[in-house]
């Protein structure tokens, strides 16, 4: 696709900027949320990243006996890499970081380099908590990979490409999500699983004590909550190319649309994150390989239909 | 589009291909010092977590230099696919090893002679087929692909059409085949699982047959 | 520098403490001092911290008996400062701990010198062996409960500083993966006189109880905001004697506001009102297919023979048998989580003796756990309901804590279950 421009290296700084920013959106959102069902003010609920991150930042880190410090500090950084790593192929309108040719196996592989962070979050701190954490994440793990990545796979071949640029420029007018809406939906099941939080992600909850955050205090917790956060923000914003029509839409600029896709759909996951409850990893993995999956499958060979019949 | 992006891989197919530039070739080594110091390290770390990681990142790597190679997708997918096979062996490791976490050192080498034999032999084996084999000289042009393809799809599908030629269906087919064949093999050796509460229909109807 | 930096350090301390995170551990008898602490988090934005390492400070609901001082003491020990401690025996002593709280948190001189003072390693680091790294047992190996492989087993104590779990219940769990092996019940009682519950029990506080445990249940389940309306309800069903806060102040359920603030105490009426929210909300849970797929099922363990007899025929029968044995019957005799949970939600359901209803869940639960992995186990244990401050001091002594955990004295305790089941595995 000629119209989209590779950016010079500095402009990460942007990136994680704006990230960031929508961060802080998605868990104030989540805050105001929660205040309300509990019956204060929303607004003050709003607050709740702010106050969350000066108090962390003022806490301290908290080590426990005979940890493995290093792969412990190697997860924690690497949750905040991660959403970088996934945001760096999407396209901002014409500008893009990384014009890779296989950026959506790029954001695959990104993804279940998350397995490998969970797990050693969950590893590193030498207690049970933690440790149950990463290895409930791991067991369902391949059950919603495996969907995700067909899901992937049908906009990739809708429009011939690998490289985002070019599969968000393959849908003007009629956007991938009104014609392969299961693989949207599995997606965003997909998106809610990899950002370590609410029901289908088992690594975390009230009845693992917090799971992987559970001995996690100070900057190491807030990163690992950033991470998260930016995870969910990033499965949106990389969406947006995919199954929403990337930049185009009428009266505003590409750069301008690809944000407002990206933060009603990470708000849309949020809103619909609080509304299910924890799924147990043995629940999820029933519905993984014999619901997602086969609906995955047959999106896919759905679309492949209509690009064999289209050419 | 389409028409944008053949008339730009028309101009890269006649552009001759420079020969490896010297940052790709400094990129290449690097990666493969890397790939093989990480590769050693396994041996020397004393916790199976840290082994099994250093191996993704030996491989991981790996999948960089290839990338530097102009192999894209092959690449990407070796990352891709190493991490998580990584993560799932991880759990194996310490399942089958069994100590606390980070906890007991361990040696990560057993039966060292053998072992080494084992390894030098291979080397050596390796390393002569290198030398020996004719390699074809590299043209100055870069292999065709399908129309839109940049340089790094092309050498792929060039890659995948010199590995599968016209099987390329049959391994397709057979895939699906192979993945359903281990799922049931794993299901039918696992005498009892979690999902033996619903029965052999899986409907949680069968009566529990001692009862 | 350090001057220049002091506004700064004094802003975010502010706003740190804004959202503070506050580790309630209940000992029995001070259900109504915590339901009272909870209520005054919800007011300040602050929240309940889910372990000690997210917490900024610990406020111990009730008055712990003996057996708690060490307990207490690790807890404290496992907090990352700032920090700050206190402790409630009655709903009325709630604002000014938690103004305590606030003031500890936000002395920064303090808090530096307590953080001076003490080394973040736990303190009962020793150098160890070859088979005690660091002074800690390794996790040994154990036939799994599902395929007879050896795993990694752990011992694990589940309580009794934990969200949501029954005050003072120590469930000592042997842990293959996140199954639970066998357990082993202990409860660390209170000091204050247990009558005292008794009597708030009598005195019609069990509906807001059983309100308690199915916010339990559904805050472990993952379903906050019907948990936060199952708290609204309880802190409206609760004796107007229980209540510390100004009924102005108070949270409840916008039906009930008006009520609450205009009759305080017009005990029948508003019994009624918060019945009838009750019973609306038990339709809400049971309408709710999602968490219906969610829960069901929750309390099934995988394979567990459940009686001798049958773990016999187990181990004479033929492998590719041996799955089904127990299942069935568990799957139609045990009510599981939701069913649980109904049941906490029907305004008319009578609870007529607690204390003798939770000597037995607790006896039962060993037994019951077995197979199970630990969060079913939570859910489990929070739908059960178990009220340890209504045991007798038979019941507590049946149930004191003891310090031998070797092998022998687990398995002494870890009941039939576990000698079925290495029965059968090496069978």
């Amino acid at each position: 696709m000629g119209d989209v421009v590779q950016v010079a290296v500095p402009w990460v700084l942007l990136a994680a900027v704006l990230l960031g920013v929508a961060a802080l959106g998605v868990t104030a959102l989540d805050g105001a949320l929660a205040a309300r069902a509990a019956g204060r003010s929303a607004s003050v609920g709003a607050q709740h990243p702010l106050v969350e991150t000066a108090r962390l930042l003022r806490q301290r880190r908290r080590t426990t006996v005979a940890a493995d410090t290093l792969l412990r500090h190697v997860a924690v950084g690497g949750f905040v890499v991660a959403p970088l790593l996934m945001v760096a192929v999407v396209p901002l309108g014409e500008w893009v970081l990384a014009d890779a040719s296989v950026g959506v196996v790029w954001f695959n592989a990104v993804d279940v380099l998350v397995w490998v962070l969970v797990w050693l979050a969950g590893w590193g701190p030498n207690a049970a908590w933690s440790l149950t954490g990463g290895y409930r994440f791991l067991a369902q793990a391949m059950a919603y990979e495996l969907p995700l990545m067909f899901a992937l796979t049908a906009p990739a071949v809708a429009a011939g490409s690998l490289r985002v640029g070019d599969v968000a420029a393959a849908q003007p007018g009629l956007p991938h999500v009104v014609w392969m809406p299961v693989a949207f939906v599995v997606y965003c099941t997909g998106v809610l699983a990899f950002s370590v939080r609410g029901p289908l992600s088992p690594a975390g909850g009230a009845a693992i004590s917090g799971g992987v955050l559970a001995e996690l205090s100070g900057v190491d917790r807030l990163l690992v909550l950033a991470g998260r956060a930016g995870l969910l923000v990033a499965g949106a914003a990389f969406a947006v190319p995919l199954f929403l029509g990337g930049g185009s839409g009428p009266l505003l600029p590409g750069w301008l649309w690809v944000l407002v896709k990206t933060a009603l759909l990470a708000a849309a996951l949020v809103v619909v994150r609080r509304r299910l409850p924890d799924v147990r990893p043995e629940r999820f993995l029933a519905l993984g390989w014999t619901v997602l999956l086969p609906a995955a499958l047959l999106q896919l060979l759905v679309v492949s239909v209509v690009v064999v019949v289209r050419s | 589009m389409s028409l944008a992006f053949s008339e730009m891989s028309s101009v890269v197919l006649e552009t001759p291909l420079p020969d490896l530039s010297v940052l790709r070739g400094v990129a290449v080594t690097a990666l493969g010092v890397v790939a093989v110091v990480t590769g050693a390290l396994v041996f020397k770390v004393d916790s199976m977590a840290r082994a099994t990681y250093l191996l993704a990142a030996s491989f991981v790597a790996v999948g960089a230099a290839v990338v530097a190679l102009h192999l894209d997708y092959v690449g990407v997918v070796v990352v891709l696919m190493m991490l998580m096979e990584m993560a799932v062996m991880g759990v194996f490791m310490v399942m089958l090893m069994g100590m606390n976490p980070a906890l007991m050192p361990m040696s990560m080498v057993h039966s060292k002679r053998r072992a080494l034999v084992a390894a030098g032999a291979s080397f050596v084996v390796l390393a002569v087929g290198i030398l020996l084999v004719d390699w074809p000289q590299r043209s100055s042009v870069p292999p065709e692909g399908p129309a839109g393809s940049t340089e790094g799809g092309a050498t792929t599908y060039s890659l995948g059409d010199a590995l599968m030629g016209d099987h390329m269906l049959v391994m397709m087919v057979v895939s699906p085949v192979m993945l359903a064949t281990i799922v049931a093999g794993v299901v039918l050796a696992q005498a009892q699982g979690r999902y033996a509460r619903l029965g052999d229909d899986l409907r949680g109807t069968t009566q529990g047959g001692r009862r | 520098m350090a001057v220049s930096l002091r506004p700064l350090q004094r802003v975010l301390a502010r706003w740190a403490v804004r959202g503070t995170a506050v580790l309630l551990v209940e000992v029995p008898g001070g259900w109504a001092a915590r339901a009272a602490v909870e209520r005054a988090l919800v007011e300040r934005g602050w929240r309940a911290a889910s372990s000690p390492a997210d917490a900024d400070a610990v406020v111990v609901c009730g008055t712990p008996g003996e057996s708690w001082g060490e307990v207490l003491e690790r807890t404290w020990e496992q907090m990352p400062g700032p920090r700050a401690r206190a402790s409630v025996s009655a709903p009325s002593e709630v604002p000014g701990a938690l103004e305590g709280l606030a003031a500890s948190l936000l002395d920064d001189d303090a808090q530096r010198a307590d953080a001076a003072s003490r080394d973040l390693v736990p303190a009962d680091v020793e150098n160890g062996d070859d088979m005690h790294p660091a002074g800690l047992d390794l996790a040994g190996g154990e036939d799994d409960l599902r395929d007879g492989l050896e795993m990694d087993v752990l011992r694990v104590p589940l309580g009794p500083v934990l969200p949501d779990w029954p005050a003072g219940l120590v469930l000592r769990t042997v842990l293959s993966g996140d199954v639970v092996v066998r357990a082993r019940v202990e409860v660390l009682a209170g000091a204050a006189a247990r009558r005292d519950s008794a009597d708030d029990a009598r005195r019609g506080d069990d509906v807001a109880r059983r309100l308690d445990a199915a916010a339990q249940v559904l805050r472990l389940a993952g379903a906050d905001d019907v948990a936060a309306r199952a708290v609204h309800l309880r802190d409206a069903a609760l004796p107007a004697g229980l209540r510390s806060l100004s009924p102005r102040s108070a949270p409840s359920p916008s039906g009930l506001r008006s009520l609450l603030t205009s009759s305080r105490g017009a005990g029948a009426e508003e019994a009624h009102e918060v019945r009838g929210e009750a019973a609306r909300l038990r339709g809400r849970v049971e309408r709710s297919r999602v968490l219906a797929w969610a829960l069901r099922e929750a309390d099934v363990a995988t394979s567990s023979p459940t009686s001798g007899a049958e773990s016999d025929a187990a181990q004479a029968s033929a492998p590719g048998d041996l799955r089904d044995v127990g299942l069935d019957a568990r799957r139609r005799t045990r009510d599981d989580v939701r069913t649980l949970l109904l049941g906490l939600l029907d305004p008319d359901a009578r609870d007529d003796d607690p204390g003798r209803r939770t000597r037995a869940a607790l006896e039962a639960l060993p037994e019951r756990l077995v197979g199970v992995d630990v969060v079913t186990a939570r859910l489990l244990v929070a739908a059960l309901d178990l009220r340890t401050d209504a045991l007798g001091d038979d019941d507590l002594a049946a149930f004191a804590p003891r310090d031998d955990e070797d092998e022998d004295g687990d398995e002494a305790d870890g009941g039939d279950a576990h000698a079925h089941h290495h029965g059968h595995a090496h069978g």
